[in-house]
């Protein structure tokens, strides 16, 4: 069993009433890239904070390489290199002179400095514009910075906050290429985190999937797909109600039926079915155990029913699809 | 080591914001150098005359008359100045009540006192004061001085100037007379000398000793009164410079509040606090190089003020580099504090009616004593007056120290009252 380089314990932070991240344990293996997956306020860049000594925990605990954080914080930022969600750059330094400072403050000095700037640079593929200020950056350029920042000081732990929000595909690719590089010829870890669903099925080992604090699935993301079975059918059915429900979901090819909140679905048909007596129960999400099998059938039984479908999604078992699957909602908002 | 490269990396990023380095170096130019070149020299000074007045204190009194000597060195001396003799009543009451007194019976004595206030209320720059005894004295080639008063905190070139023209008058005097006794002596040479000088000898026939002394018998002495005493109006330079210094000094308040404020929305802040860097070496970094920037603006202002435009600089180089550094870092510690109150709005606002309430723009004594009671409570106020008692009047080190201890005062207060605001979690959000 490898060692488990964090270990995040039951962890809680709450905002007066607000409980940003909810009891929240996962730990993340030496040499693995682990995803925190979820929407927008899902918790993921509170839980950063936490591991990497930012912010005190209301509850629980979190142990990097055996230090506690909130007690030995200042060995655990030696070990730790933070990518924050934000550009947390000086926008009239260049590049060079950015990553530089940074390297000064984990007591880099001469020549050890100057070639470790080099190599983050030529790591993020930022050493031809290393010169020019930040401010003249385009978006991606500026997160490759902001990545290569968080290298400078050989961090055995990298936390990425959504290191790809607003970035070209170009420089996506580069941020990509560098994190797999970095864990394939560096062995190391990585905390990952994004509301992309592609990137985390991409480059991460294992998946925890977190929404309104909580961390409600955890695993490979292989496995994570596979939980949905046979795939998800989503109808639109004006007028159904319970009795409908409960039909499809006694269908031999269904695992199980429920209805969506139209909010997320954006059909105008919603109103309207609320007003014939529908109570907004527009579209019915159908786990399959198999999905022709369980297309067929609940057309057929619909045919039978006499119940006018206005829409059919056949989803494609992605992590986006188990998100959906398991919250109701859609990962970007 | 850190704190060098946290020193470095503020001095970067302030340089480099062309409209705080505009506001600090170019804006107190823009007033200054218009004002020293259009103003006349003596433009805040309310009573400066068009030709230079000297007081004179006349004792040389024979038989009811200014002495015959004593009437050709005033005749010298009204080519240059206009002479000030007989105060008038109602300037001796102007003058204060021990002018007043002296005055009750019109005279030197009178003209003495009256001399001597005008000179330490600086509305002159000297006062001559001729003794009795004087015209014997030179008719005699005896040893002789009169005394000029002189201010102290005026621009040493008006008082050389004023000595210049005293001893090349008095040394035209008594030369004039020893080489009149001499060419008596030699009786057949008199038919040779002009016109003029044979005029003088026929005068100076009442005189028989003879010179044994070739040497400028009449010699000048200049007094420097006390200068705890001087009240002074400042010359258009002294008054213009240091005033808009000061003025633009503390628009570093809004440099530092836009420092971190950036740090703070880039989120840059947060990143320094994953690095092993603390809070402590993040604020000393900031307050160091700002204090280089500040200092820097002070010394370049006054240099320019003191090349371009003559600006006096005073006596006490030493006390006039702590006094800057105490502003500016005064001025630093309040931009700390605006940062962490997030005071920013009508900030320059302020700034600028501060600066006009702490005499920055004319003479603190020119407001009504109301307002002069407000600005103490202003760091502008006891800078601009440091600064005036240095380079105006000529003060040292211990006359600064109250206003020296006021600005420590101010930068403590509000360099505890940042740190104090910048809790934990102002300083991770
Ligand atoms: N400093 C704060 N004060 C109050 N609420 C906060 C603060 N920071 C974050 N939150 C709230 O906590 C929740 C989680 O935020 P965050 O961790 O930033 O989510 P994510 O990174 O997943 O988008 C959000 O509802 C957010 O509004
Ligand atoms: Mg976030």
């Amino acid at each position: 069993m490898p060692a488990s380089i964090l270990e995040a314990h039951n962890l809680v932070k709450k905002y007066g009433d607000l409980v940003a991240v909810n009891d929240v344990s996962f730990a993340i293996e030496e040499g693995e890239i682990f995803g925190l997956l979820g929407p927008n306020g899902a918790g993921k860049s509170t839980t950063i904070s936490m591991l990497s000594g930012l912010l005190p925990p209301t509850a629980g605990k979190a142990i990097i390489a055996g230090l506690d954080v909130v007690r030995e914080t200042a060995k655990v930022k030696q070990i730790i290199g933070v990518a924050p969600q934000e550009l947390a750059l000086y926008p009239t330094l260049t590049g060079r002179e950015n990553v530089r400072f940074f390297g000064e403050l984990y007591g880099l000095r001469g020549k050890a400095l100057i070639e470790r700037v080099d190599e983050v640079l030529g790591y993020v593929g930022m050493l031809e514009r290393a010169n020019d200020r930040v401010q003249t950056y385009s978006g991606g350029m500026k997160r490759r910075i902001n990545l290569a920042a968080a290298l400078v000081n050989h961090p055995r732990l990298l936390f990425l906050d959504e290191p790809t929000v607003g970035v070209d595909p170009q420089s996506r690719n580069h941020i990509f290429e560098s994190v797999e590089r970095l864990n394939r010829e560096q062995g190391v870890s990585i905390l990952y985190t994004t509301h992309y669903m592609e990137e985390a099925e991409r480059l991460c080992h294992r998946v925890g999937i977190i929404d309104r604090g909580r961390l409600i699935a955890l695993n490979t993301p292989r496995r994570l797909i596979e939980s949905l079975g046979g795939g998800v059918i989503q109808l639109g059915l004006p007028g159904a109600d319970e009795s409908v429900r409960s039909a499809v979901a006694a269908l031999p090819a269904v695992r199980a039926a429920s209805f969506l909140a139209p909010e997320g679905a954006g059909l105008p048909e919603a109103d309207q079915t609320s007003a014939t007596g529908g109570q907004g129960k527009a579209i019915l999400k159908i786990e399959a155990l198999h999905s022709n099998e369980a297309l067929l059938q609940v057309l057929h039984y619909c045919n039978e029913a006499q119940l006018q479908i206005l829409s059919l999604d056949l989803l494609e078992p992605n992590l986006e699809t188990v998100f959906l699957n398991l919250t109701g909602k859609s990962l970007r908002d | 080591m850190r704190i060098l490269s946290i020193l470095r990396k503020d001095l970067l990023i302030l340089l480099r914001d062309r409209g705080e380095m505009a506001s600090l170096f170019l804006m107190p130019l823009a007033f200054i150098v218009p004002i020293a070149l259009v103003f006349p020299p003596d433009g805040y000074n309310l009573n400066a005359d068009r030709k230079p007045a000297l007081p004179v204190a006349m004792y040389d009194i024979v038989d009811g008359a200014v002495g015959a000597q004593a009437q050709e060195l005033l005749d010298l001396l009204v080519q240059s100045y206009a002479l000030e003799q007989n105060t008038p009543a109602e300037e001796a009451a102007q003058l204060g009540p021990a002018v007043q007194a002296a005055c009750a019976k019109p005279g030197p004595a009178c003209d003495e006192a009256a001399g001597r206030e005008k000179v330490l209320r600086n509305w002159r720059t000297v006062a001559l004061i001729v003794p009795e005894g004087f015209s014997a004295a030179i008719a005699a080639s005896e040893r002789i001085s009169v005394t000029l008063l002189y201010n102290p905190a005026r621009n040493p070139v008006e008082r050389q100037l004023a000595e210049g023209v005293l001893t090349g008058a008095t040394m035209r005097l008594s030369i004039e007379h020893q080489l009149i006794n001499g060419l008596r002596q030699f009786g057949d040479l008199i038919a040779l000398a002009p016109e003029e000088v044979r005029r003088n000898i026929d005068r100076s026939a009442e005189f028989e000793a003879t010179p044994v002394d070739w040497s400028p018998a009449l010699s000048v002495v200049s007094v420097q009164p006390t200068a705890a005493l001087i009240s002074v109006t400042p010359n258009t330079l002294q008054q213009t410079v240091p005033g808009y210094t000061v003025m633009f000094v503390y628009f570093m308040i809004g440099a530092v509040a836009a420092s971190l404020k950036l740090e703070r929305n880039t989120r840059a802040l947060r990143r320094l606090m994953t690095t092993p860097v603390g809070r402590g070496e993040l604020l000393a970094g900031k307050v160091l190089s700002a204090l280089l920037v500040s200092v820097l603006q002070i010394g370049v202002l006054f240099a320019i003020g003191a090349l371009f435009f003559g600006m006096t600089l005073g006596n006490a180089p030493g006390a006039l580099a702590l006094l800057t550094v105490t502003v500016a870092l005064s001025a630093v510690c309040l931009g700390l504090a605006a940062a962490a109150y997030n005071f920013e709005r009508g900030l320059t606002l302020v700034l600028i009616v501060a600066a006009l309430l702490a005499g920055c723009m004319f003479p603190a004594d020119w407001l009504p004593p109301v307002l002069r009671v407000v600005n103490v409570f202003l760091p502008q106020t006891w800078a601009m007056q440091g600064f005036q008692d240095l380079i105006t009047r000529g003060m040292g080190l211990p006359e600064v120290l109250p206003e020296i201890a006021a600005l420590l005062g101010f930068a403590i207060l509000a360099f505890a009252a940042a740190v104090r605001k910048f809790n934990d979690e102002e300083w991770r959000r």
